[in-house]
C-alpha cells in the first residue's frame, strides 16, 4: 500500500519510504459520484477517469478562467492551416513505469479518433504523425484553429498501449495522473484508485479514493449524512441548507459550465416574431428563480456563457424581468385580451404555448412551472408538460413542443464556438429550434476560423449579443452544482472547467 | 405425470419466449430513440444533444439499423445455439451473461432472505393468532398485518433508513457485501409476504381447527399440542405452500423497487439500469431470466404440491 508507513530495518536503504507524515492521509477518500459507473476507458469515459478519478490527463490544460495551459504537451504550434505541431512534456512517466513518448501520443489519439465519432469532430481529425520523440504533428480535415481546446476534452486523453490486451480490447487505465487505477468491483460499480508515488507534478496528498455511483441525489445526501462518502456532489437543492447546518458536514456552491435555457419552436407561428420571443424573456424574473426555486443554487443568466469564461461578452447584464414592457411588446405584435378573461388573443385566438421540461435535473421541473405561472401573468396561457428526458428529446426531435428546458453543457471544449455553433448556427446539431438564419451562419464560420485570439473573442462577443438580443434561446440561470463534503476533507479547490467537478488530488482526508 | 411435466415445460418455454419478444417490443416502443438514448448514456451526458453521426455511429456498432426481427433474431440465436446472451450497449461491450451472472447472486441472497423471514415469522404468527383467535395478541397481530398490506414496500424501505440507518445508525443506507447491508432491505422486502402469510395461515387454521376430523381429535382425547401439531398444522399448511411459490416470485418482482432504494446489485437494479439507457440485450435477457425463475418456481411448487398432498393427481 503507497500510503503505509515502514519501520522495517532490513528494508534496502534505496526504498523510499512513502507519506510518513501523518495518519490524517492515509485513509481513502470515499467518493458518492453523480452517475453510475458505466466504463473506465478514456476515448469514451473521459470525464470519469481523467476528472472524477484523476488517472489519466490530457496533452492540454486549463485555468479556472478557461484559458489553454500546458499540461502534457508543453507547447503548440500551427504550422500550417490544417497542421499542428505539439510537444510532449520531457519526464513523465506512465504507471507502469514507462516514459511518456509522441509514440504513445499519437496511439492515444488514433483510438480516440477511431472509436468515437464525437471525439473526431471536436478535433476534426485525420492524421497524427510522430516527428520524433516529443513532437507530434496533427494534421485536421479543415482549419482548426480550435484543436488545443478540443485536445483538452477528458476523452483525448493520453493512456499508455499496455492498457489494452493483445486482442486490443481495453483493459485497464495506464495513464500518467496522480492516482493509479487500483480495482473495480463489477458486482458493486465500485472503482478504486490509490496515490501515484512518482507523479510528474510532484508529491501527491491524497492517499486514493473509493468511488461508487449515486445516481439519485437524495442517497447521495442520506450517504454523506450517514457517513457512508467523504465526499459527493449535486445534493438536493432544498437539503443544501440543512446538511450544510450538520456537524461535521459543509456544503459549498459554485457555477459550472453549464446553463439552463429555453428552446424555442422556431416552426410554430407566433415565435417567429422577435418581439413575443423577448416578450417571454422579460416575462421571467430570473433573480426570483435562482433564490427561490433553486434555492440559490446557481445565478441568473446574463447570456449564454458564465462569468468566469475568458470569452463571455462581459458587456451583457442579466436579462431583465420587466411584466409591463412583456405586455406592451405583446400588444405591438398584436396580441391583446379582448374578452376580459385575462389571455390574449389574436385574430381571436387565445394565445396558449406549451412548456416541455425533463425531469432528471431537480430544478427543471419547478423552474418549468415558475415560468408557466410567469407567462399566465403577462396574459399568455402555459401548460407545463414534465417528463422523462428520454420522452422530452422525442418531443424535440418531432418539433412538438413551444418552449422546451434542457440544462445544457458550454465548455465540452473550452471556446466559445462550440456553443455558438452546435446552438445557433442553422445546422447545428443543439439548435433545438431549428432557427436559420444564413447571414448568422456566414458569421458563425467566419469568427470560427479566426485564429488570432483576441479578435476571434471579439467577433464572438459580437455574436453573443446578436443572439442576445434577438433572444433566439432563452436562457433562465447559469448551472450551480453543490459540493458536499465531511469537514475531515481538507484542501479541495473546484475547478469551474470539468463537467459537475474534477477530483484534487492535494486533498486530505483524516 | 410424466405428461404432465412434458406439458408444463412445454408452455414454460413458450412463456419465455413470449416475455421476451414482449420486453424486446416494448423497449422500442417507450419515448427515446435507441442510438440517442445509448450515446446520451454512454457519450455526451444525459441532458446533451447527439450529433447525427454519432447516432449513425452508435447505430451501425450495435446493429440498429437492422429490421426489429433481424435484431430480434440475433439475440435469440445467440441464446438458443450458443448460450450467448449477447454484450451491453453502455456497460461497454461487457458479455450480458457475465452481468447476469454477477447480478443474480445478490438477487438470490436477498430474495432468499426475505423467504426464510416470511416462513419464519409468517407461519409461527398465523399459527398463533388462530390459537389465540379473538385474544388482544390475536388483535395486534392482526392490525400489525392489515397496516403491514397497506404500505407499498418503497415505502416501508425509506421508514426503515430513516429510522434504523440515519436516527439510530445501525445499518448503513446502502451498499452490498455485510450482513449489516443486507438486513435493511430484506425486512422492507418480506413485510408485505409476511403480513399476507400470517393472515392465510391464520385463516387455513381456523378452517380445519373447524373440521370433524378435528373434533374426532379432541373427543379421543388428545392433548392441545397433539392436536395443533399432528392434525391441524400439517393440513392447514396446503395452501401455504402454493402462495409461498408465487410469493417468491413476487420478491423476485419486489426486489427490482428494493434493490434500486438500497443500491443492492442484483438484477432488479440491473434492469432498471438497463430500461433507462435502452440497453436492449441486457433488459430483455434479465427478463428472461426473471420470468424463468418465477415459472420454474411455480412449476416446482406444484409438484411439491403433489407430494405434501398425495390426494392430488396431475393428469
Amino acid at each position: 500500500m503507497s500510503g503505509c508507513t515502514s519501520t522495517d530495518k532490513n528494508s534496502s536503504s534505496n526504498v523510499s519510504v512513502q507519506n510518513t507524515s501523518s495518519s490524517s492521509t492515509d485513509r481513502l477518500l470515499k467518493f458518492g459520484e453523480l452517475w453510475l459507473i458505466t466504463g473506465y476507458d478514456p476515448a469514451n469515459n473521459g470525464v470519469f477517469i481523467t476528472e472524477k478519478a484523476i488517472v489519466t490527463e490530457s496533452l492540454v490544460g486549463a485555468t479556472q478562467d478557461f484559458q489553454l495551459v500546458p499540461l502534457l504537451a508543453t507547447s503548440w504550434n500551427q504550422t500550417s492551416p490544417t497542421t499542428w505541431r505539439f510537444t510532449i512534456r520531457d519526464g513523465v512517466k506512465f504507471h507502469n513505469g514507462k516514459p511518456m513518448t509522441a509514440h504513445e501520443v499519437k496511439f492515444s489519439l488514433d483510438r480516440a479518433a477511431n472509436i468515437s465519432a464525437q471525439n473526431r469532430q471536436f478535433m476534426d481529425f485525420k492524421s497524427c504523425k510522430v516527428i520524433d520523440d516529443h513532437t507530434v504533428e496533427i494534421e485536421t480535415n479543415k482549419p482548426n484553429p480550435i484543436l488545443p481546446h478540443a485536445l483538452h476534452y477528458p476523452n483525448m486523453a493520453i493512456i499508455h498501449p499496455d492498457s489494452l490486451n493483445a486482442q486490443g480490447n481495453f483493459i485497464k487505465p495506464i495513464g500518467t495522473g496522480p492516482m493509479v487505477f487500483d480495482s473495480f468491483d463489477q458486482q458493486t460499480r465500485t472503482f478504486t484508485v490509490k496515490k501515484n508515488p512518482d507523479y510528474w507534478k510532484g508529491p501527491v496528498n491524497l492517499s486514493g479514493m473509493v468511488i461508487t455511483g449515486i445516481p439519485d441525489s437524495n442517497a447521495r445526501a442520506l450517504s454523506i449524512e450517514k457517513g457512508e462518502v467523504d465526499f459527493t456532489v449535486d445534493v438536493p437543492m432544498n437539503e443544501v441548507k440543512r446538511l450544510d447546518e450538520l456537524p461535521g458536514i459543509n456544503v459549498k456552491t459554485y457555477l459550472t459550465p453549464r446553463v439552463y435555457r429555453m428552446a424555442i419552436n422556431f416552426n410554430r407561428t407566433p415565435f417567429q416574431d422577435k418581439r413575443v420571443r423577448q416578450a417571454i424573456s422579460l416575462a421571467i424574473n430570473r433573480t426570483d428563480i435562482v433564490n427561490n426555486v433553486l434555492y440559490g443554487v446557481g445565478a441568473p443568466a446574463k447570456g449564454i456563457f458564465i462569468p468566469q469564461m475568458e470569452w463571455s461578452n462581459k458587456n451583457l447584464d442579466v436579462l431583465p424581468y420587466d411584466p409591463e414592457k412583456a405586455k406592451s411588446l405583446l400588444k405591438e405584435a398584436g396580441y391583446e385580451d379582448i374578452n376580459g378573461d385575462g389571455i390574449v388573443e389574436k385574430d381571436g385566438k387565445p394565445f396558449t404555448i406549451d412548456i416541455v421540461s425533463a425531469q432528471e435535473r431537480p430544478g427543471l421541473p419547478p423552474m418549468a412551472e415558475t415560468i408557466g405561472a410567469s407567462l399566465r401573468k403577462i396574459g399568455i396561457d402555459t401548460k407545463v408538460e414534465v417528463m422523462a428526458s428520454a420522452a422530452s428529446t422525442d418531443r424535440q426531435n418531432a418539433m412538438n413542443f413551444d418552449l422546451i428546458m434542457v440544462p445544457a453543457n458550454i465548455a465540452m471544449i473550452p471556446d466559445p464556438s462550440y456553443v455558438i455553433e452546435t446552438w445557433y448556427r442553422s445546422d447545428g446539431y443543439s439548435n433545438s429550434g431549428k432557427y436559420s438564419n444564413s447571414t448568422l451562419d456566414a458569421l458563425i464560420d467566419d469568427a470560427k476560423q479566426t485564429i488570432d485570439k483576441k479578435e476571434r473573442y471579439a467577433k464572438f462577443n459580437a455574436l453573443e449579443a446578436m443572439v442576445y438580443d434577438e433572444m433566439i434561446c432563452i436562457p433562465i440561470a447559469d448551472y450551480g452544482v453543490t459540493i458536499a463534503q465531511k469537514d475531515s476533507v481538507k484542501g479541495y479547490v473546484f475547478d469551474p472547467t470539468a463537467h459537475d467537478l474534477r477530483m484534487d488530488a492535494n486533498m486530505t482526508v483524516g | 405425470m410424466h405428461h404432465y411435466i412434458a406439458k408444463r415445460l412445454f408452455f414454460l418455454v413458450l412463456t419465455i419466449f413470449a416475455a421476451s419478444i414482449l420486453a424486446f417490443l416494448l423497449l422500442h416502443a417507450v419515448p427515446g430513440g435507441s442510438a440517442e438514448t445509448i450515446a446520451k448514456h454512454t457519450l455526451v451526458g444525459l441532458e446533451d444533444d447527439v450529433s447525427e453521426q454519432m447516432i449513425k455511429d452508435v447505430s451501425a456498432k450495435y446493429n440498429l439499423f437492422d429490421p426489429l426481427w433481424k435484431q430480434y433474431g440475433d439475440w435469440l440465436g445467440g441464446v438458443v445455439l450458443k448460450g450467448d446472451f449477447g454484450t451491453s450497449f453502455v456497460y461497454f461491450d461487457t458479455p450480458v451473461a457475465s452481468l447476469l451472472s454477477l447480478a443474480i447472486v445478490p438477487t438470490m441472497i436477498l430474495a432468499g432472505t426475505s423467504m426464510a423471514l416470511v416462513i419464519c415469522l409468517g407461519i409461527p404468527l398465523g399459527i398463533y393468532s388462530a390459537i389465540h383467535e379473538g385474544k388482544i395478541s390475536d388483535i395486534i397481530i392482526r392490525v400489525a398485518t392489515v397496516l403491514s398490506i397497506s404500505f407499498p414496500s418503497f415505502w416501508v424501505a425509506l421508514i426503515l433508513i430513516l429510522i434504523f440507518s440515519l436516527t439510530l445508525g445501525w445499518f448503513p443506507v446502502t451498499g452490498y457485501g455485510t450482513i449489516q447491508n443486507l438486513i435493511l432491505p430484506a425486512v422492507a422486502l418480506a413485510l408485505h409476504p409476511t403480513a399476507v402469510i400470517i393472515r392465510i395461515v391464520r385463516t387455513s387454521m381456523l378452517e380445519t381447527l373447524g373440521q370433524e376430523y378435528i373434533t374426532y381429535t379432541i373427543a379421543k382425547g388428545l392433548s392441545f399440542r397433539q392436536i395443533i401439531w399432528n392434525h391441524a398444522v400439517k393440513n392447514a399448511l396446503i395452501p401455504v405452500i402454493t402462495l409461498l411459490g408465487l410469493y417468491f416470485g413476487h420478491l423476485l418482482a419486489g426486489t427490482v423497487i428494493i434493490e434500486n432504494i438500497f443500491a443492492w446489485p442484483g438484477i432488479g437494479k440491473l434492469l432498471v439500469d438497463a430500461v433507462f439507457s435502452h440497453d436492449i440485450p441486457v433488459v430483455t435477457s434479465c427478463i428472461v431470466v426473471i420470468v424463468t425463475i418465477f415459472l420454474s418456481v411455480n412449476l416446482g411448487v406444484d409438484l411439491l404440491y403433489h407430494v405434501v398432498d398425495p390426494r392430488i393427481r396431475y393428469e
